[in-house]
């Protein structure tokens, strides 16, 4: 495809953005089609692993798309594979089809072991001992709950374009998303925050990766009105961890 | 031949130590557009995999705007400057490019073909180590290969090679490049151009540039880029020369550290090695080879070093630091090749700022022997040199410089001309030989002459030259002339060694190339005071006849040579300062008489003989004749 | 027979032209802007007149908006080669509080950088600058001269620039003129990249990919470094693992997601995905001022 886009006479840059493929796929493309035609052009199919998704229909999985990017319903803080398989219409869909498609998209995140860093020597140990442990403790015992979450960009896949990824890690480690056009703004955050305080009836403590909060004024507001959520800034990657 | 982007991918630190070891080769292309010149270095900067996505992308919305390849990337719009930038009048059009392979970084310098080509092209050429000359395989060898193949052979460029372009026009017929390539023979062996190589290629269709051609089954020669990949650089050739280090610059941090800085232009140097600096003539040898990453055992052409010697002599910014085998040799005049760059012709008998290596001193063309037309290679007689003209010259400059022949050494016989008062680079040079000192060097026209400054003082300005051996009475007989004529009124100076040796001779010795240069700055300083209305005397031993000659060449009518002649064993009897005896001691080197060579004039003015006469005698005889002369009244 | 490698022949070179303006004008000074360039730079000062320190300042003209591990940096580089460190900011853009977010990119640049190196240079009377561009770095530069002359007005006149042959610079000029020169003319961005990594030149950290609070604008990400970064309302900027391939203003300079950390992945990255490195400045494409008006005016 990338090579006929070129052969209409489109950039590398165009193709390359048409296609969906990375610009040096397309420049690899292009020079092997000029020196040996279609036959130098290898075509091999995309991603999708055998048996990702499959279960579910085109229809449904637009559907599907069109759903993260929206509010679940109250008081969920974000999409689990539960609530997303039953907004599904026609052919009933398990959690697990949800979450195999997930795996195919690229937007499984696993979540952080806490228990490896209790012993942890490295900063990040460090960081968990002094800075974690303690509000954890303070929250169970008042009988509250501990999640974690972040936000990052997932790059497009197939036919979903790239989007900004809200998740989060509940009881067990179940993960709940919101898959966003455009990066999230302090009402998505707070909407989030709030619905964890609702469905729990408790003290919350969230331990939160690839957000600057320290530079949002909204929500540094709403945390002072809020001393029940205990909201934990998961430090940058560093060397030693 | 390009970035294995696999190995890039899979083993980044493989691909890095690899790649530390790559040469350089800096090469020039000569040709007209219409040959194909930058089709040809798009395709090998393209092909090299060093264009960006963003610069092909623009490359190709050109190439469908201004494109002359129809679907096809037109390579020339890589290359192919900005219609601004052409509309900038830019005076030296010389672009570089940049791009690597596996084995090698290039520097292409990219000159246009059309006007201005000589400037450009010589400014090119310069730096280049090698050339691509493109030959359209439809038109053969036309005048503008004659032009290109000239300047190559001058500018000394080794290495050539005749790219054949556009043989796909010529149905790849092996005749017709066998036909170019024994026609282009026969114009290599006019200029003299040395190694030469021929590719038949066709730089659009991509024929033997990088990969070679199946059309054209009967070459079995190199690829384009298999010729740049692999042509030897001059590194060998360059190491095998004699040491030579230009003096850039003098560091010293503190009394322990006195280091002469500068690029190695040829040889090679290591600790012990004896040296001679020119032009002063001293002699040492070298202590260490410092850098900033520690001392090295051995720096070889082309490395940026700084040398620390083992005698504390007196070296600055300009000397030329040579191993002692073969020195580097002096000279203020030169036969040359000058290669005009700007619009203001060059005129004989200006003075003009020559840079040589690292040294600056001032020129002048004293004559065109003759000026070469590039197109056809005649000579032709001329009185100046315009824009672009190459002319045979001769060149006196003010004081001797340590130079090279350029084609022994370009970097110490290469020179640019600036211009003294818009400080332009004005010619570019190269230095053939060293002339005697026998032509006159043209001066400043000043509108108070010498006759209004003698007039001023009421007499005629003369050089009195006293020579002879040490011990003959020279500044006797010259001190009592000078309170003779003091006496008399007349205004006068007399030079001898303690006045001038203390000062401004200081930096010399007595080897043959310090006497030369102490006579010839007395000369200079005798003419400067004549020239003021002055009677000066001068009593140095002088030995050497071209000195003397120098001066008198210098002074005309005004020079009066006096020969103070006295055996040498009595001047030996003599011994006033007690040298004779420590020179037969062998406590003193290079002792005129003794072992260093006394040149007695063959036809001096006037002969005194101070054993047969008194100094009083000697005196008057002087006086006598300068009242001959009516020079004195 | 020893070979020189391409680095050694340019590093020889770029000392030999650094040695030359120092030996033959006036006041030199280098123009030190904080960048992997600059540090290139200054390495290649240290050796060329080693052991003593290089025999001029180091010049930063400061736009105020620098990042801050820029001047972190910058003090601690002069510190440790005993250089002084001249640093200039105009005042009239401290007066009326020029920044990119009020006045753009385009008069920020003119009056903090272009404006602003030229009183530098009249205040201190230097006559020679080093700088570090590359003539690699864009096509319209691969013209420029190792010298670039500048009128007393410091503006480029093409009639002026002077021929290039064999390893000779012609330095004379009026009084009042001066002289950019640019010893890495012939290095390319490998080539730069490269020998960072020979001679472990220490570059900004901002150069290697870590989680940086980065925000979108125009398609670009944009570091929030600190709190003058004005933020859209309800915006939170995100911490994203990217880093920079060209060091500036940091409200004008793009940063790259990368997951390079190292230089030789850095070099792999830069090898591999292929866009001129200049397309991370936001000043490049900022209204049509090419290169060739900004080096009119004497922005190089």
């Amino acid at each position: 495809m990338a090579v006929r886009l070129r052969l209409d006479g489109h950039t590398v840059a165009e193709a390359s953005r048409r296609s969906g493929l990375s610009a040096p796929t397309v420049s690899a493309a292009w020079k092997a089609f000029r020196e040996g035609g279609w036959e130098a052009v290898s075509v091999k199919p995309r991603g999708r692993r055998k048996g990702s998704g499959d279960a579910l229909g085109a229809a449904q999985r637009r559907a599907l798309r069109e759903r993260l990017a929206e509010l679940p319903p109250a008081p969920l803080p974000a999409w689990n594979s539960r609530a997303l398989a039953e907004t599904l219409k026609g052919k009933p869909a398990s959690p697990r089809a949800i979450e195999h498609w997930w795996a195919a998209q690229g937007l499984t995140v696993p979540c952080r072991d806490l228990h490896d860093l209790e012993k942890r020597r490295s900063s990040a140990g460090r960081w968990f001992r002094q800075r974690v442990r303690p509000v954890r403790d303070v929250v169970n015992k008042a009988g509250g709950e501990c999640w974690q979450g972040g936000v990052r960009v997932v790059p497009a896949a197939g036919d979903r374009p790239r989007c900004y990824q809200l998740y989060l890690h509940g009881k067990r480690g179940a993960l709940h998303m919101r898959c966003l056009p455009v990066a999230p703004v302090a009402d998505d955050y707070l909407t989030l925050f709030e619905r964890l305080l609702v469905q729990a009836e408790a003290p919350i403590a969230l331990l939160f990766h690839g957000a600057w909060f320290q530079a949002s004024p909204e929500v540094q507001e709403w945390l002072a009105e809020h001393l029940e959520f205990h909201l934990i800034n998961v430090p940058p990657a560093t060397p030693d961890d | 031949m390009s970035h294995s982007s696999e190995l890039i991918a899979e083993d980044i630190e493989q691909y890095l130590k690899a790649h530390e070891h790559k040469g350089l080769l800096r090469f020039i292309t000569c040709g007209s557009v219409d040959d194909g010149k930058s089709t040809l270095i798009g395709r090998l900067l393209f092909e090299s995999k060093l264009l960006f996505e963003d610069q092909l992308a623009a490359i190709e919305a050109d190439s469908k705007k201004f494109g002359t390849q129809g679907s096809e990337i037109d390579f020339a719009l890589l290359v192919d400057g900005l219609a601004a930038e052409r509309e900038q009048g830019i005076t030296i059009d010389v672009a570089y490019r940049f791009f690597s392979t596996d084995k090698r970084k290039f520097i292409v310098a990219d000159t246009p073909g059309h006007e201005q080509y000589t400037r450009n092209m010589v400014t090119g050429a310069s730096t280049a180590d090698a050339a691509i000359l493109m030959v359209d395989a439809r038109h053969g060898i036309l005048t503008q290969t004659r032009r290109h193949s000239f300047l190559m052979s001058l500018i000394g460029l080794r290495h050539v090679v005749v790219a054949v372009n556009k043989m796909d026009l010529v149905d790849y017929s092996q005749a017709r490049f066998e036909e170019i390539v024994e026609e282009y023979h026969e114009l290599a062996r006019e200029l003299g151009l040395g190694e030469i190589t021929f590719i038949p290629m066709s730089a659009l269709k991509g024929d033997n540039v990088i990969e070679h051609s199946s059309r054209m089954p009967w070459y079995h020669g190199t690829t384009l880029m298999g010729y740049l990949e692999t042509v030897e650089v001059d590194d060998e050739r360059l190491q095998r020369a004699p040491f030579r280090l230009p003096v850039q610059w003098v560091n010293r941090p503190n009394l322990d550290f006195r280091g002469f800085s500068g690029m190695v232009t040829s040889g090679v140097v290591r600790p012990g090695d004896a040296i001679r600096v020119q032009p002063s003539g001293k002699a040492s040898t070298v202590k260490r080879i410092y850098t900033y990453d520690g001392d090295l055992d051995e720096a070889v052409a082309g490395q940026s070093i700084t040398l620390l010697l083992e005698d504390e002599i007196d070296i600055s910014r300009g000397d030329v630091i040579s191993g002692v085998e073969q020195p580097a040799h002096t000279a203020d005049q030169f036969e040359t090749t000058l290669v005009w760059m700007h619009d203001k012709p060059l005129l004989p008998g200006r003075p003009y700022l020559m840079k040589l290596g690292t040294q600056v001193v001032s020129a002048t063309v004293t004559a065109i022997k003759y000026q070469i037309n590039v197109n056809t290679l005649e000579h032709a007689a001329a009185k100046q040199l315009e824009l672009n003209g190459i002319g045979i010259c001769t060149l006196g400059l003010d004081r001797a410089v340590a130079f090279d022949a350029y084609k022994e050494s370009q970097d110490t016989g290469g020179f640019i001309l600036i211009d003294r008062l818009t400080n332009n680079t004005v010619g570019a040079g190269m230095l053939h030989f060293a002339l005697r000192r026998s032509q006159n060097i043209h001066m400043q026209h000043m509108d108070i002459d010498k006759q209004a400054r003698a007039l001023a003082k009421g007499q005629k300005p003369a050089v009195l030259w006293l020579t002879g051996l040490s011990g003959a009475g020279k500044s006797s007989v010259a001190n009592l002339v000078e309170k003779k004529l003091h006496a008399a009124g007349q205004h006068t100076y007399l030079l001898d060694g303690d006045n001038v040796r203390h000062g401004l001779n200081r930096d010399l010795g007595f080897t043959d190339a310090d006497r030369v240069e102490n006579i010839r700055r007395v000369a200079e300083v005798a003419k400067l005071m004549a020239d003021a209305g002055l009677i000066v005397l001068t009593a140095f031993i002088s030995p050497f006849r071209s000195e003397r000659q120098l001066a008198r060449d210098l002074m005309g009518d005004e020079f009066i040579e006096i020969f103070v002649d006295t055996p040498l064993e009595v001047a030996e009897e003599r011994d006033p300062k007690g040298l004779y005896k420590k020179a037969r001691r062998g406590e003193l080197k290079n002792f005129t008489g003794i072992d260093s060579p006394y040149e007695a004039p063959e036809d001096p003015e006037l002969r005194v003989d101070t054993s047969r006469m008194s100094v009083e005698e000697a005196a008057d005889m002087i006086m006598t004749t300068l009242r001959e002369r009516g020079i004195i009244g | 027979m020893t070979s020189l490698t391409h680095l050694q022949r340019l590093e020889a070179e770029s000392i030999q032209i650094m040695r030359e303006v120092v030996a033959e004008t006036e006041k030199p000074v280098m123009l030190y802007s904080v960048g992997k360039d600059s540090a290139v730079m200054l390495h290649l000062a240290r050796k060329a007149f080693a052991p003593a320190p290089p025999p001029f300042p180091l010049l930063h003209v400061d736009t105020r908006w620098k990042f801050r591990a820029m001047y972190e940096f910058r003090d601690r580089m002069a510190k440790e080669t005993g250089m002084d460190l001249l640093v200039h900011i105009n005042p009239e853009g401290i007066e009326k509080d020029i920044n990119p977010f009020t006045h753009g990119s385009a008069i920020h640049t003119d009056v903090m950088k272009t404006e602003g190196l030229k009183q530098a240079l009249n205040r201190h009377g230097f006559d020679a600058a080093f700088g570090g561009a590359r003539r690699d770095e864009e096509k319209s530069r691969a013209k420029e001269r190792v010298f670039s002359f500048r009128t007393a007005q410091h503006r480029w006149d093409p009639k002026s620039q002077r021929p290039e042959l064999w390893k000779l610079y012609n330095t004379r000029k009026h009084k009042g003129e001066s002289i950019r020169v640019f010893p890495l003319s012939n290095w390319t961005e490998l080539d730069i990249w490269q020998y960072i990594y020979l001679q472990q030149i220490p570059i900004v950290p901002l150069y290697y990919a870590a989680e940086r609070p980065v925000v979108e604008r125009d398609g670009a990400l944009i570091m929030v470094d600190d709190d003058r970064m004005p933020l859209e309302p309800g915006e939170v900027p995100m911490m994203r693992k990217v880093r920079f391939r060209t060091l500036g203003c940091y409200p004008l300079t793009g940063a790259i997601e990368s997951e390079a950390d190292t230089l030789p992945a850095i070099i792999q990255e830069m090898l591999l995905t292929k866009t001129s490195e200049r397309q991370g400045r936001v000043i490049d494409h900022d209204s049509t001022a090419s290169m060739e008006k900004k080096k009119q005016e004497g922005y190089f």
